[in-house]
This record gives structure tokens, C-alpha cells and sequence, in this order.
């Protein structure tokens, strides 16, 4: 950060508290709503007047229906010093209205006024209770009121709260999105124990919509909530993402490295893919080779209390522990305004905040096994695969014995005595999946403290997590804090603080597939000792060169990752006016990552390479300043209820990276200091200069040392209107402008607008006739989104600094032509929903969406003339469409057993609108094809397979026949993939199928017996296809690769290898044409376009199972509020369809570049158990 | 009191919201890329604009594999059975507007033409602007240099461009498409095709400007443009506008004598003697007084990628012939045991292999740090002699001819005149710049076919007549179909 931002930061902040000191002396005068003394007269105004000059007076605002008051005349009356609580008693004596207080509002509403009166004899006694809901989860915040005496509490984090009665009077209980209960005390007890049920319709529930907090009444828009007790129950990750799985609705959520807790977790895809970036090329036809596509900068954007957070993962932007709520705003009323930040979604996190009173202590701790979970991978033994190796070469004899013979086999003997493994190869075998795949333990341990006093609260999490991946040498350790205070210096001035740590430390495998190692490679000597490298006999069995021990190198060897990120912010409220809220909110993120990688000099991969010890390392650190200003007023005007909020906010990303590679290290030294020269084994000239007997001057210095520095600005102005008449109709509206240095100054500036309305039927005297309906209400709104690609300075004229020199000569070349005319991607959203309840026991939230994605940039070829290769351009569209379907049901309710069901569902369907050229090409796993307007952004295409020759044990493809029309008109079976690619026209390629799915969701559902919990949470994913790299390697190719030789898979039992003429019933090619055909033995890559090859992973999986017991603690002491302990398990159990081979069904990220599921180590089945300790 | 205090509040927030957004205007203006530089950056200094010219002979230098491949494997000094579209497209006169090498010629080309524009444009716009009271008048005089030299290279790129996609002088050069003339770096200035003969007077243009830029100062080096290599290009492009030997133009031949005689009277250049030293002529780039201009390939990465189409190298000192050898044929005219010029050509694995690229081949590269002959003074007295012999000076042109016989080792002749002097001119100029991309323009822009006898490993005898289509290439597809303006040539 440069000084003079700091002048800037420090001078804002100044400036704040200046106007603050400028406010008029009530400020100071910090007191409670119902203890503030004031002084004011009456002189028989109407009552609604009344209040209305007590709330200008005292700043307590007053929460009525107008309509009433206004009739009333209050007496003539002066006070002197009195207190609000006494003003209001007297001023509602006789009225017919009653009033509650609750911290700074006062309620008034109608009801019947009961003196206050406490009779010596019976006398009030302190009551405790304790307040959980039906899953016997403590409730935070629960209202409790005395209805006689008036006074209230609110329970603590622990669910408890302590209130004076008398025997025979009652407790009133009230909590959004809870049904209210009336206790009466009992004179023989003064504990009480309340379950307060959910009410299925949320209505007064209020959500944090980043910038303000709104009733969920009024909102117009498609937003879900989930506490922070429905993220954390479910799977154990410290990847929020991953236990967002089967719970959100119209969010994909793919996260195929789930089983390394070190690799960046789940991707979220709200409504579909909207961008091109990171798709395809503009085919050769427009240019002679294949163009770059733009970064892709996917994912939805991250708000934490507030404040957007530079974080583009979950898992770095808050740990699971300090989670209130999260809240997924996916339409463009919601996320409007968050204009250009909200294209893709907006994921809005509340952490959690200690309430007045009590000091509450909670301690989890967490311990369980993870263990390997491979799906139907199976890696053959020494008996199988040489089984294999005998078939294939059996079978490729009598297919094609010359080929055998002109390399020097006469025989078959002679052929499968050479590639065949000895007898004691076979019987001296090591299991590598049994090395590589352990059992292996996840800890957490999570302490937090939280409470408060009438002026300030806090809270403050602190935890460790570890969790060993079932991999061997991968693992992850997790310290996080967090910090969060306010303090309510007067009922006009606020504060808010906090400050967030997450620390992660973990490894990477330095050999990630060693599991397909050979079962005869040993990596013992025989005398028991570890080898230092794995020797291959030669002559016999299959000839490969030496390989490296992994056992042996791990000793010294690593691959260690780093992370270490801070955030802080501090908010400043002003309020001047009950109604209106001045705030500023300013933060600071710091964010650094490293990683190492050691090939010590003693290991095989640190020596052999010339390069006697190796240490890469890397960083990359990012810091974000942000300040966000606000302005928030909220009115009622009888019957009309206003809300505006205007703002303003100004970003400064900084990035910066560093990377050096040093080599020629002492055995066992890590340090930069030790090495003796810089760079890998390709920069050393003086290692070239040995090998080849030349000198190479100066090789280009980024390839050892290299470092770059981003700074980017975000400027945003964003004004939000809302309109309601009596609680009924709702109107919003909201308009955000954002700059970005990407384009140039005539388009800086994109302006994003939305508007919707709601209308709460249920309110209507028609519909509530109509007894079961509980909630009616329909949303409409429409409205804009923008984006911009990763990249920057797309309008600027840019030459880049060479790395070499001509003549000695440094020198800059062009690099990008500026395109002056380039503009923001903009998204425009219909988004039409319901949200129904019935009989307050089942809850339906139904939208329907239109996104139609304009304007999305491309990196366009140019014309020679332009002068540049490729430019990026305005040209494409995307459309996304879909349903989506939340269902929440009471199934039973009863006095000790409650069953509820919660079931989500989301439909998508993704079609490209328009496309620079006439189709985008796809390039990914050898395997090239075009897209066409009309194809879904995520098409995977190919050559379909047709099956078995039944006689030759060859395989066959269809050969499509395409008219001029497009049209599909016949199919002739062929085989080889060249013929049926027919002069390798790609255009008409077989769409295979998508990797996004057509719908996916989750089911969850909750048992409650007395005090057992038990929880079932599953999710599902239909109609994704994606490459499956390891079926391709592993089973049916590189069997007979004698250089890089591998264990194979074993066929499951759906797969059945043509055995000889006449099997029917095969459906896969005999062993040797697996491998030696476009099938699978990656002939010039065609095999990566075989349709087979394409796994359908949909799947259905029990994610977690969980059961909970709260413990009676009568007996326990005092001193414990609360025990429960808990056993849960997760990836309990996964569906697959017959044709999909692997260890995890789990899709991977969404764009180009992706690899196939094979390639993952699958979520573990981790079994834990847990206590949690309330004091 | 109290509400007009809080009221007032209100405007002054408005103010300071408004003094905040102008603040916040201002930073993002003053953002900007911290690995690179802006236009109005690198074009702001003296020193930023001689780096954007020095990234222009880089790219230069980058070019010349694929126009070694575009020129030289059209004419008859080589062989090759390579049928790969990419490689063999030129060698077999398969007219393939798809061909990679032939897109990505045309591309960098103009790439380098319009970084040359913006080098040129910046030079100008500094001497006009902040030049005017910055500099002294050696730096005004260096800046003028950067600027002529940037006229040189958009010449030589010209010249390139047309010999390529433009049909031969003569027939009819004033209707007859030759390429897009961009002399501005304005990116929506898409032209189409001038005719040939514009083509031309825009090199002559380039080049005069070149030299009276450049006059002030002396060259630096052989991989720097300068005036001499100016007067040296330009005898060529009078040479290309002679005229055939049936029909000679004899202004455009006095030109190229004027040129030529600018070259070798300079003093500045003489050719390489005796024999060992010849052998460096390919060799010591920066020193060799032979060379007017070649390109650097040795700072940085290897970059002279010709070497890889000729040599494939096995180890630090055995190298294999590549896809193309030379010619039996051509072989076979030289007099083995005399001529030096043989010295660049080794038997090698049953193949005569082309040996000039070969300095700093390494096994995983491809290419060399040779330098690439681009203009040297033995073409200059090969140019003034032909145009001697087509202004009907036979004498002066067998004397410009024994020039290059005698430092090849060979006797000297003498009272050769008419065909016999014409055949000798012809023969001398294909072996003496055998490999340097001359090859096959000099038989179309003569009049004359280019012939290749069945024993150049062809089945039978292979000829293109001057006037066949096949004589230019065809434009890139992807620029046919991106640039609506440019007409595709006859294949």
C-alpha cells in the first residue's frame, strides 16, 4: 500500500469521526430504551402523535399500526424526569393497547392493559430456562416476556435466559421463524425446559442481504438462507462449498478434490454457466492456430458481514465455526445491487455475535477415521495382471503374429516369456493402493466465547483442524480465529469490529499415482532395507528403466503449501435519526500463500535429473483496502413503509508474486541460502554446456526467478428503493454503477438496474378464508448483472519488456492493441417465484428463471491488417434457463417425536445464443470439437461407440451421415474413429452430453426422539458425462506400454471384454483391440474422442448420517449448561449409474482444461464422533 | 436547533461523497499495469522508443524460417520428399491457402509492420513535440536514425510481401494486385491489395526516406539497418524492376548500378578472403565486413529456425540432413574440387546437406545462431553486374562477375558476351546465394521458368513457366475471410 493511500484511508475515517462529534448532544446520553429519563408534555394530541414525539425525542422507534392510535386522545399530561417505560403506561392506561419493549423499539399493539402487581406472599423468583428448537438445537435471541409484569429476556447463545415471575403467570416465547409459546410458571419448579417449533412460514424472519437487513416479507427476489447450524451439520471439511452440498437450491456445486483437503474445494455454479471465459478457441477456420481463451473468473461473489471479501473460495473466506447464517442471492433483484460483482450469485455470510448477559463458553471437540473410499477401482494383483498380459498377447499373436515376429519374438512362448512377470516376480509383490491408500484420522477441536453487556458484545472462535487425507503424505492443518465485537457508544453512535485468522498449513503427494505402480516393483531390498530406487531386471518380465522409490523419496521429499490470510474491518453506524443509518465500513485483507517443493539430492527425482537437489518455492500474497459508505432509511408512513439506501464504494487490490528455483542443494538443507545455483535443471547453462557441449547465453530468467504485481480498483455507487403498502404489496428497485480499469474511459462505468415486486396474497381477506393456506406470495422482478473477464486493461495499448535481448539490446514489443470500444458483459435476469405454505406444516419456494448472458467478451482473431493476433471483442450470448423447487415439510410433530424433510431440486438448461465466427472450438483431453449456437456451453462431443464386432472382438463406431441441412440422416457402424470422423470433419460430431447436469439437489431429512437427533442428508446429480481419463489409461489403454508400464483396473462386472467369435455378449473390444485401437489405446489421440470413454456420473449419495444425543445434566453440576454428543459418518453410501468406473462420481470444475473424474481421490467415508460442552 | 443541525448534516455527507467519488475517479485513471507499458509510455522518452525498434529487428529475426521456407524452397536448389502441408506446401507448389507457414508469414509480417508504424509515428510525435526543446541535435540526429531504420524494415517487409503474393514486375505491374500498404498503426485502417507497381514506389519511398533519415549518422553494425543498406536494398528493387533479359527496363538498371556503385564505393564492406575466413561468413555475425544486413540470432534463444529445415543435429557434433537437401542437380553444376561456396554443403548420410545454418545448433533446439544473410556485397556486384549486362555494359558486368569467381576460388574469365554472359550471370548469382531466399524469384522476375529435372527426386521433370499462377501464393484463407477487401489470387 502506497502512503498516500493510507492519507486517503486515515483522512475517511477522520472525517467520520469528525461528523460524529458534530452530532448534538443526545448522542451522549447512552441509556436504555425503557430507563431513558425525559421530559415532555401532552396537551390531548392523538396518541399515534404522542409516540410520534416521544420517538423524535428519545430516537426509540415505535412500531405500530397507525390507523387506531390516531383515533385516540392522549390525556393532558406533563412528565418530568420520567422514565419512557413510565410515560408509555401511563400514556396507554385505559386505552385498549399494550406495549413491549425490546431493546431500542418499543411495540404497541392492542390487547388488554393488566396492572403490575407482585403479591408479597407468593413474591417473584428467578426462573431459568433453557430454549432449543425441534432438533434440539439452543435458540440465540429468543424473546421471552413476562406478560404480566412486561419485562423480557433474551436467551443467550447457550439458548438460556434467566426472568423473574410469579407461579401462575406466563411466559410468552417469540423468535423469527418460530411459532410463539405461552408457558405458565409453576410454583413447583424454576427450570424450565421450551421447544419453540419452526414456522414453516418465515415471514417475520428477517435476512442480511449484505447491505441492509430486510424482512423476508418484503423481499421480491429469490434468496435462501441457511443458519449456520444447517452448514455445519452434514460432512466435516473445513470447505464451506463442500458443506453447502445438497443443501442449496439452483447452486451446482462440483468438487472433485474433496478427498484432499489441501486442493481448493467445491466450485460453485449459481444458474449456470453465464460466461465464455475459459471456453474454447475460434476454430481454425478463422485462424491458422487456435487462439487462448480468456481467464476464467467464475464463481459467485463473497460478502461477509457486509463487506465484499476479495476471496474467490469458501473455504478461505470463513471458517465453518463462526458461520450465523449464509445467504444465497441469485437473481437480479437480490443481486442488482451488486452490479457487476453479482453475475455469477452472491453468497452473503453473518458471523456469529454474543448477545447481553451471560458469558457463554462452548467447546467441540471432534475426532474420527477417514477411510480410503475407491469406488469400484480395483488395481489387479501380480496374478491378475499377468493374467491380462497373457490375454492380450495371446490375443494380439493371433491377430497379428508378424508384428511380433519382425520384433524379434519367433514364438508365443517367446513373447510371453519376455513381457510375462517370473514366478517369483509374482509371488514378490508389494500392494502400492494399500501404501498410497490409509486410514487416517480428522481432528477438530473448535472453542468459542461470546457474550455482552447492554453496550457491547462480542464473540470469539478459536480453532484447529486437521485431517490427514487417505492419501499417504497429504494432509491439512487449519488454525483459525475469529474476533468480533460491537459497542453502542450511544443509542446514535455504533461500532463494529472484527478480525478473522485462518492459517492452513498442509502437503501435496509427490507422487499422486504411484497406486498404478507395477505389483512386482519392490521398494524393499530383500534384505528388508528401504532401496533408493526401484531397479526393473532387464530381459525379464516387462523392460522399463529404473523408477523412483516413492518410499524411499518421501523420506526427504515434499511438496508443502502455505496460506495464511487476515481480514479485519471496522464499521462505524451513525443514527442520527431513528429511521436513518449513516455507516461506514472499512477493511483491510491480507492474504499469503506459499509452496515448496524439495527434491532432496539423496532422493531418485532430486538426483537424477542432474539437478543434486531441487527446492522450488512460490508466493503470492494479495491485499484488498475496502470502504463502503452507506446510507439507510426506513420509514413508515401509516400503512406506507419506505426504505432507501444509498452508497458508495471504492476497492484497491493488490497482488504480487515471487517464485525462485534453486538447485546443487546439500542433502538435507531447504533453505534458498544453501543452493549453489539458481534455477531448475533446464536453466543451468553450465549443466547444458556439459551434456551437449554448448553455451546457451543468458536463458530467459523467468522460467527461475520471476515476480508480478497487480493492482486493480473497483469504484461502485449503488442506491436501493423500496415500497410497501401495508405489508401486502412490495415494490424494490435498485441501481448500481461500477468502474473498472478493464475497459477504457468511454466505458469505464456499467450501469446495473433491477426491479421486482411481491404480493403477500395470504394478507388478503379472500385468500385467508381459505383456512390451510398460510403463506401466499408471488415475486416478480427482472434486472441486469454485469462482468468482466479476469484479464485487465483490455483498452490499453500495451508492449511488454522482453526477457532476452537482440544485440544486446533490451527492448519492449507490442503485446495488446487497446479496443476502446470494449464494454461489460451484461446478464439479464427474469426471475418469477412462489412461495407457498400450507397448514404451516409444508413450505414450497418455486422459481422460474430467464438469464440471457450479452455482450460476452471473446478473444477474437484479428485481421493481419489490425496488427495483432487476437483482441477481445463483445460478441457472444449465452442463455441459461431453469427451475427451482425448495420443499420443506413437517411430516410429524408430536409431543416426543418430530420428523421434517427438507427437498431441493434444480433444473438448468444452458444454450449458446450467438458466437464470434459460426462455432467456438473446444479443445480439452486430446479431443477437439465446435460448438454451434444452440449447444449447451458445457457439450462434450465425440465419435459414439457402437459395440463389439461379435466376431473379430474389434470395436465399432458410428459413422453419422449429416445433410446440408444439419440433419441427421443415417448411421453406418465403422472401425475406427478416423472413419467414423469421415475425413475428420468435426462439425458433425455426437453430442455426448454435458458436464453440468440437467437437475441436482439434495434430500435431507431430521428424526427427533426425545433426546436423540438423527439426521440424513443426501444429494444428487443427474445427466453429467465427463471424460474418464483413468478407464481410458488404466484399463483399457497403456497395458502394453513397455517404457512407462502400469497396473490396470480390474473390469467391473458390467464390463465384459469380447473373449472370442461369436460373444454377444461383449461389450467392450477383446484386450488386445482395446489397446491396440482408436477404443482405447490413444491411437493419435483418437481415443480420447470414443464416446465410452465419457462416464455418466450422475449419482445419488447418502453424504452424511448423523445422530445426536443431548445429555441430562441433572446431576452434572452447574456449571454445564448443555452436553451433546454426537456420532456422524459421512459419504455413507453413493449410487452410481452401471457405466462408471471410479473412485468418486464427483464431477470436476466447470470450463475447459478440466480433467476427468478418474482422476480424483474420492471423498473418504469418514466416521466421527464428537461432544459439545455449553457452560 | 437540534433537527436543523442534523438536517444540514445531510448536504455536507452529499458534498463529501461527491468529493470522494472525484478522488476515487482519479486513482482509477491513474491505474496501470506493472509488468508492462502503455503506449504513451514506452513512445514518452527517447529510450522507450528506440526499445520499441529494437523489438522490431526481433521480430524480424523471428520471421525468417517461415519466409526461408516461403522463397527459397520454390526455386531448384533443393530436394525433399517432405508432403507435410505445413513444410512442403512451397517445395511442391501446392497452392494451400490454409498452409500454416504461409498464414503465419503474412501475419507476423504485418505485425511487424504496424509495431514499425507505431515506432515511426512515436518518433515523429516526440521530434515534433517534447523533442523540440529536449533534445540536442545528437540525440535529434539518433532519434532520425531510429526513425529511418524503421523505414528500412517496412521496406524490407514489403519487399518480402510482394515478391511472395505480388505477380513479377514486368507483367503488367500497374493492374496486377499486389499486397495491403498499412502505413499507419490506426488498427480500423483495414486496407485491400495496391497493385504492384504502388507496391514498389512505396519501398522506394521508404527506402529514400530511410536513407536521408540515416544520413547523418554512420551504421553501427551489420545487424543494425543503415544507409548502405538502404542503397543496397534498393538495387535490388530497381534489379526486380529491370525488366526480363528479353525486354530490360534501362532506367530501373542505371538505378540499380547508381545503388550498387552507393555500396561498394562506401567502403565500408569487403568480401570475405581467403577460404578459412570464407567459412565465417555464416559464423561471426557482427564482425564480418561482408555483411550489410543480417539479423542477430544469438542473444537470447536461438533464432535462426532456418537451420532446422536443413539440418536435424544428433549430438553437440553430429548433425543429420533435415527435410530438405540440396538439389543433385545443383550439386552438380558446381565444380567440386574449386569452388569454395561447396564448403557449406557435406555428403551426409547418402544426402548433400546444407551446412550454413549450422553454428550453435544444439540437439533439443532446431534451430541456430547463424546469422541470416539478408543483404551482403557479393549480391551487390552480382546486381550491378546484371544490370550492366542489361543496359548492354557486357564488359563491366564480366568484370563485377570474376569479382565473385575469383573469391570462390575460380579462374577468371574473360570474352564472354550475349547468352553465353546472360547463362553465366544467372549461374553465378543461383550459386552464390544458394539458401538465402533468392532462389526462385530470380527466374520469374527475368522472364525465365523455373525448372527442376526428374533427378531432384522427382519422378519426372518439374517446371513453373513465369507466367503460371503458381508463381505467387495465395493469400492466407483466414485473412481472405477476415479482411472482405482483399481479392484471392488465381490458383
Amino acid at each position: 500500500m502506497r502512503l498516500t493511500d493510507l492519507h486517503r484511508y486515515a483522512g475517511l475515517l477522520c472525517l467520520c469521526l469528525t461528523v460524529s462529534l458534530l452530532l448534538p448532544a443526545p448522542i451522549l446520553r447512552a441509556q436504555q430504551a425503557p430507563q431513558t429519563t425525559i421530559s415532555i408534555s401532552f396537551k390531548g394530541e392523538s396518541l399515534d402523535d404522542c409516540l410520534q414525539k416521544m420517538s423524535k425525542q428519545t430516537g426509540i422507534g415505535f412500531t405500530y399500526v397507525a390507523a387506531g392510535l390516531r383515533k385516540i386522545k392522549a390525556p393532558t399530561v406533563s412528565f418530568h424526569n420520567e422514565t419512557v417505560d413510565h410515560i408509555l403506561q401511563r400514556l396507554l392506561e385505559g386505552s385498549g393497547y399494550q406495549y413491549k419493549i425490546t431493546g431500542s423499539q418499543v411495540a404497541v399493539f392492542p390487547g388488554e392493559s393488566r396492572p403490575v402487581t407482585f403479591t408479597s406472599e407468593s413474591g417473584p423468583r428467578l426462573y431459568k430456562g433453557t430454549v432449543e428448537d425441534s432438533k434440539g438445537k439452543f435458540l440465540e435471541g429468543v424473546s421471552v416476556f413476562n406478560t404480566t409484569t412486561r419485562r423480557g429476556a433474551i436467551t443467550d447463545a447457550a439458548g438460556q435466559f434467566s426472568l423473574y415471575a410469579v407461579p401462575g403467570q406466563s411466559m410468552e416465547l417469540s423468535f423469527v421463524g418460530h411459532k410463539s409459546e405461552r408457558v405458565a410458571v409453576q410454583p413447583n419448579t424454576t427450570e424450565l425446559r421450551i421447544v419453540l417449533q419452526e414456522d414453516a412460514a418465515e415471514l417475520g424472519n428477517t435476512v442480511i442481504v449484505g447491505y441492509s437487513t430486510k424482512s423476508m416479507a418484503s423481499l421480491t427476489g429469490a434468496v435462501q438462507t441457511l443458519t449456520g447450524d444447517d452448514v455445519r451439520s452434514g460432512v466435516t471439511s473445513v470447505d464451506v462449498a463442500s458443506m453447502l452440498k445438497g443443501k442449496v437450491v439452483g447452486v451446482y456445486i462440483s468438487d472433485q478434490f474433496s478427498g484432499d483437503p489441501l486442493k481448493a474445494g467445491g466450485q460453485l455454479l449459481v444458474r449456470g454457466t453465464s460466461s465464455m471465459a475459459g471456453y474454447g478457441y475460434v476454430p481454425q477456420t478463422v485462424q491458422a492456430s487456435p487462439l487462448a481463451a480468456p481467464t476464467p473468473d467464475y464463481g459467485p461473489l463473497i460478502v461477509v458481514d457486509g463487506i465484499i471479501s476479495p476471496y474467490t473460495l469458501l473455504r478461505d473466506a470463513v471458517n465453518p465455526r463462526d458461520i450465523k447464517t449464509i445467504v444465497f442471492l441469485k437473481d437480479a433483484a437480490s443481486t442488482a445491487i451488486y452490479g457487476s460483482r453479482g453475475a455469477a450469485g452472491v453468497i452473503v455470510i453473518t458471523t456469529r455475535m454474543g448477545t447481553s448477559g451471560k458469558t457463554v463458553v462452548q467447546v467441540e471437540q471432534k475426532f474420527g477415521a477417514n477411510v480410503a473410499e475407491r469406488g469400484n477401482i480395483h488395481y489387479m494383483n501380480a496374478p491378475e495382471l499377468s493374467n491380462k498380459l497373457q490375454t492380450y498377447y495371446t490375443e494380439g499373436w493371433a491377430a497379428d503374429s508378424t508384428s511380433f515376429t519382425s520384433s524379434g519374438f519367433p514364438t508365443l512362448p517367446s513373447l510371453l516369456a519376455y513381457h510375462l512377470p517370473t514366478p517369483s516376480q509374482l509371488t514378490n509383490t508389494y500392494d502400492w493402493t494399500k501404501y498410497n491408500f490409509r486410514t487416517t484420522t480428522t481432528q477438530e477441536t473448535n472453542a468459542t466465547v461470546m457474550g455482552g453487556t447492554d453496550k457491547s458484545h462480542y464473540y470469539f472462535g478459536l480453532g484447529y483442524y486437521k485431517e490427514n487425507g487417505t492419501q499417504v503424505d497429504n494432509y491439512l492443518n487449519r488454525y483459525s480465529l475469529r474476533l468480533n465485537m460491537d459497542n453502542n457508544v450511544s443509542k446514535f453512535l455504533s461500532f463494529n469490529f472484527s478480525v478473522n485468522g485462518i492459517f492452513d498449513q498442509g502437503n501435496e503427494p509427490s507422487y499422486p499415482s504411484l497406486y498404478s505402480y507395477l505389483p512386482w516393483y519392490l521398494p524393499y531390498n530383500p534384505d528388508g532395507s528401504l532401496a533408493s530406487q526401484i531397479s526393473v531386471p532387464t530381459g525379464q518380465g516387462p523392460p522399463s528403466a529404473a523408477q523412483p522409490n516413492p518410499l524411499y523419496d518421501n523420506q526427504f521429499n515434499y511438496n508443502k503449501t502455505t496460506r495464511g490470510n487476515v481480514f479485519s474491518s471496522l464499521k462505524v453506524s451513525l443514527h442520527p435519526f431513528s429511521w436513518m443509518t449513516l455507516s461506514t465500513t472499512n477493511s483491510a485483507t491480507y492474504i499469503n500463500s506459499g509452496n515448496e517443493v524439495y527434491d532432496d539430492a539423496r532422493s531418485y527425482v532430486g538426483s537424477s535429473l542432474g539437478s543434486n537437489g531441487y527446492l522450488g518455492t512460490s508466493s503470492a500474497t494479495n491485499t484488498s483496502l475496502m470502504t463502503s459508505n452507506v446510507l439507510d432509511i426506513s420509514k413508515h408512513f401509516g400503512l406506507n413503509g419506505i426504505r432507501f439506501l444509498a452508497g458508495q464504494e471504492f476497492q484497491k487490490l493488490h497482488t504480487s508474486t515471487l517464485g525462485i528455483n534453486v538447485n546443487t542443494i546439500p542433502a538435507g538443507f531447504t533453505t534458498i541460502n544453501t543452493a549453489q545455483n539458481i534455477g531448475n535443471f533446464e536453466d543451468i547453462p553450465a549443466l547444458l554446456l556439459q551434456m551437449y557441449g554448448i553455451v546457451i547465453p543468458a536463458p530467459n530468467p523467468i522460467t527461475y526467478v520471476n515476480g508480478t504485481k497487480v493492482d486493480q480498483i473497483n469504484f461502485s455507487a449503488f442506491t436501493d428503493g423500496e415500497y410497501d403498502y401495508a405489508q401486502k404489496y412490495f415494490v424494490t428497485g435498485s441501481l448500481r454503477t461500477d468502474a473498472s480499469t478493464s475497459f477504457g474511459s468511454n466505458h469505464r462505468y456499467g450501469t446495473f438496474y433491477s426491479f421486482g415486486g411481491a404480493w403477500l396474497a395470504s394478507q388478503e381477506a379472500f385468500v385467508q378464508q381459505f383456512k390451510p393456506i398460510s403463506l401466499l406470495k408471488v415475486r416478480l422482478n427482472y434486472g441486469t448483472n454485469g462482468s468482466q473477464v479476469g484479464n485487465q486493461f483490455l483498452a490499453q495499448t500495451l508492449y511488454n519488456f522482453s526477457t532476452t535481448t537482440y544485440n544486446g539490446q533490451s527492448y519492449t514489443s507490442l503485446n495488446s492493441l487497446g479496443n476502446p470500444n470494449l464494454t461489460w458483459e451484461i446478464s439479464k435476469t427474469t426471475d418469477a417465484g412462489i412461495d407457498l405454505s400450507l397448514w404451516k406444516r409444508v413450505t414450497l419456494t418455486a422459481d422460474f428463471y430467464n438469464k440471457r448472458s450479452d455482450k460476452l467478451l471473446q478473444l477474437v482473431p484479428q485481421t493481419a491488417a489490425v496488427g495483432i493476433a487476437d483482441q477481445y471483442e463483445n460478441v457472444g450470448a449465452i442463455n441459461n434457463r431453469g427451475w427451482e423447487f425448495n420443499l420443506n415439510t413437517i411430516n410429524i410433530t408430536s409431543r416426543n417425536f418430530s420428523w421434517s424433510t427438507n427437498f431441493n431440486i434444480s433444473f438448468n438448461k444452458n444454450r449458446i445464443i450467438s458466437l464470434v465466427g459460426d462455432s467456438l472450438l473446444v479443445e480439452s483431453n486430446y479431443n477437439y470439437y465446435y460448438m454451434y449456437p444452440g449447444d449447451d456451453i458445457n457439450a462434450v462431443k465425440g465419435v459414439q461407440y457402437a459395440g463389439v464386432n461379435a466376431q473379430t472382438g474389434q470395436p465399432e463406431f458410428w459413422q453419422r451421415q449429416i445433410n446440408a441441412q444439419g440433419k441427421l440422416v443415417g448411421k453406418t457402424q465403422v472401425g475406427t474413429i478416423a472413419q467414423a470422423l469421415g475425413n475428420e470433419d468435426r462439425a458433425s460430431l455426437y453430442t455426448i452430453g454435458s458436464t453440468t447436469p440437467k437437475f441436482n439437489g439434495g434430500f435431507a431429512n431430521t428424526f427427533v426422539y426425545i433426546r436423540l437427533t438423527l439426521s440424513v442428508l443426501m444429494e444428487y446429480v443427474y445427466g453429467t458425462k465427463t471424460f474418464n481419463e483413468e478407464r481410458l489409461q488404466m484399463q483399457d489403454g497403456g497395458i502394453a506400454n513397455t517404457t512407462e508400464p502400469n497396473n490396470a483396473i480390474q473390469y467391473t462386472k458390467y464390463q465384459h471384454p469380447w473373449t472370442g467369435p461369436g460373444d454377444t455378449k461383449a461389450n467392450e473390444p477383446s484386450v488386445y483391440y482395446a489397446q491396440n485401437s482408436d477404443f482405447g489405446g490413444a491411437n493419435n489421440n483418437a481415443s480420447y474422442l470414443n464416446s465410452y470413454m465419457y462416464d455418466n456420473n450422475s449419482f445419488l449419495r447418502i453424504r452424511n448420517i448423523r445422530l445426536d444425543y443431548n445429555i441430562p445434566l441433572s446431576g452434572l453440576g452447574k456449571a454445564l449448561s448443555r452436553a451433546v454428543i454426537y456420532f456422524s459418518m459421512d459419504n455413507v453410501y453413493t449410487l452410481t449409474s452401471h457405466h462408471f468406473l471410479g473412485a468418486d462420481p464427483e464431477a470436476p470444475y466447470v470450463g475447459s482444461g478440466s480433467l476427468g473424474i478418474g482422476e480424483g481421490v474420492g471423498m473418504p467415508r469418514r466416521y466421527l464422533g464428537g461432544l459439545q460442552l455449553s457452560f | 436547533m437540534l433537527f436543523v443541525k442534523r438536517y444540514t448534516l445531510i448536504p455536507g455527507l452529499i458534498a463529501l461523497a461527491g468529493f470522494f467519488l472525484g478522488a476515487c475517479n482519479k486513482q482509477i485513471a491513474a491505474i496501470h499495469p506493472e509488468s508492462q507499458i502503455s503506449l504513451s509510455g514506452i513512445m514518452g522518452s527517447m529510450a522507450g522508443i528506440q526499445q520499441t525498434s529494437v523489438a522490431n529487428y526481433a521480430q524480424l529475426s523471428l520471421m525468417q524460417g517461415n519466409w526461408h521456407n516461403l522463397s527459397e524452397f520454390r526455386g531448384n536448389t533443393v530436394s525433399s520428399t517432405a508432403t507435410d502441408d505445413n513444410i512442403g506446401d512451397s517445395y511442391n507448389y501446392t497452392q494451400n491457402p490454409n498452409s500454416t507457414v504461409n498464414t503465419t508469414f503474412w501475419q507476423n509480417a504485418y505485425s511487424l509492420i504496424v509495431t514499425v508504424n507505431y515506432t515511426i509515428e512515436g518518433a515523429q510525435t516526440y521530434l515534433a513535440g517534447p523533442g523540440l526543446t529536449t533534445l540536442d541535435s545528437t540525440d535529434k540526429a539518433t532519434l532520425l536514425h531510429i526513425e529511418g531504420e524503421n523505414y528500412f524494415l517496412r521496406a524490407l517487409t514489403y519487399f518480402h510481401l510482394v515478391r511472395l503474393y505480388g505477380r513479377p514486375y514486368y507483367q503488367n505491374p500497374s493492374t496486377n494486385p499486389g499486397i495491403m500498404i498499412k502505413n499507419t498503426s490506426d488498427p480500423t485502417y483495414i486496407p485491400g491489395r495496391s497493385s504492384v507497381q504502388d507496391c514498389f514506389t512505396q519501398i522506394v519511398n521508404d527506402l529514400d526516406s530511410a536513407i536521408i533519415d540515416m544520413s547523418a549518422i554512420d551504421r553501427k553494425s551489420n545487424v543494425w539497418a543503415s544507409k548502405e543498406a538502404a542503397w543496397a536494398l534498393l538495387s535490388r528493387v530497381y534489379l526486380y524492376e529491370g525488366g526480363t533479359y528479353a525486354s530490360p527496363a534501362a532506367a530501373a538498371n542505371t538505378l540499380a548500378i547508381t545503388y550498387a556503385d552507393s555500396v561498394i564505393n562506401s567502403g565500408k564492406f569487403s568480401l570475405l578472403t581467403p577460404r578459412a575466413s570464407f567459412d565465417t561468413l555464416y559464423n561471426n555475425q557482427g564482425g564480418n565486413p561482408e555483411m550489410i544486413f543480417t539479423t542477430e540470432n544469438q542473444d537470447g534463444y536461438l533464432t535462426n529456425s532456418t537451420a532446422g529445415w536443413y539440418v536435424v543435429p544428433i549430438t553437440d557434433t553430429s548433425v543429420s540432413p533435415g527435410q530438405f537437401t540440396v538439389a543433385p542437380s545443383f550439386w552438380n553444376s558446381f565444380d567440386t574440387s574449386a569452388d569454395y561456396r561447396t564448403d557449406f554443403i557435406q555428403l551426409n548420410s547418402g544426402a548433400h546437406m546444407v551446412r550454413k545454418y549450422i553454428i550453435g545448433m544444439a540437439p533439443q533446439f532446431s534451430a541456430s545462431t547463424a546469422p541470416t544473410a539478408y543483404l551482403r556485397l557479393a549480391e551487390i556486384y552480382l546486381n550491378r553486374a546484371e544490370a550492366y549486362f542489361k543496359t548492354g555494359n557486357t564488359s563491366a558486368c564480366l568484370t563485377d562477375l570474376n569479382v565473385i569467381r575469383t573469391r570462390a576460388g575460380l579462374q577468371p574469365l574473360t570474352g564472354i558476351t550475349g547468352a553465353a554472359l546472360q547463362d553465366l550471370l544467372i549461374s553465378e548469382r543461383r550459386k552464390e546465394l544458394c539458401f538465402e531466399a533468392d532462389a526462385s524469384f530470380d527466374y520469374y522476375r527475368n522472364g525465365l521458368p523455373m525448372t527442376r529435372p526428374a533427378g531432384d527426386f522427382q519422378a519426372t521433370d518439374f517446371t513453373i513457366q513465369p507466367t503460371d499462377n503458381r508463381v505467387v501464393l495465395p493469400l492466407p484463407e483466414s485473412e481472405i475471410l477476415s479482411n472482405p477487401k482483399l481479392s484471392q489470387n488465381p490458383m
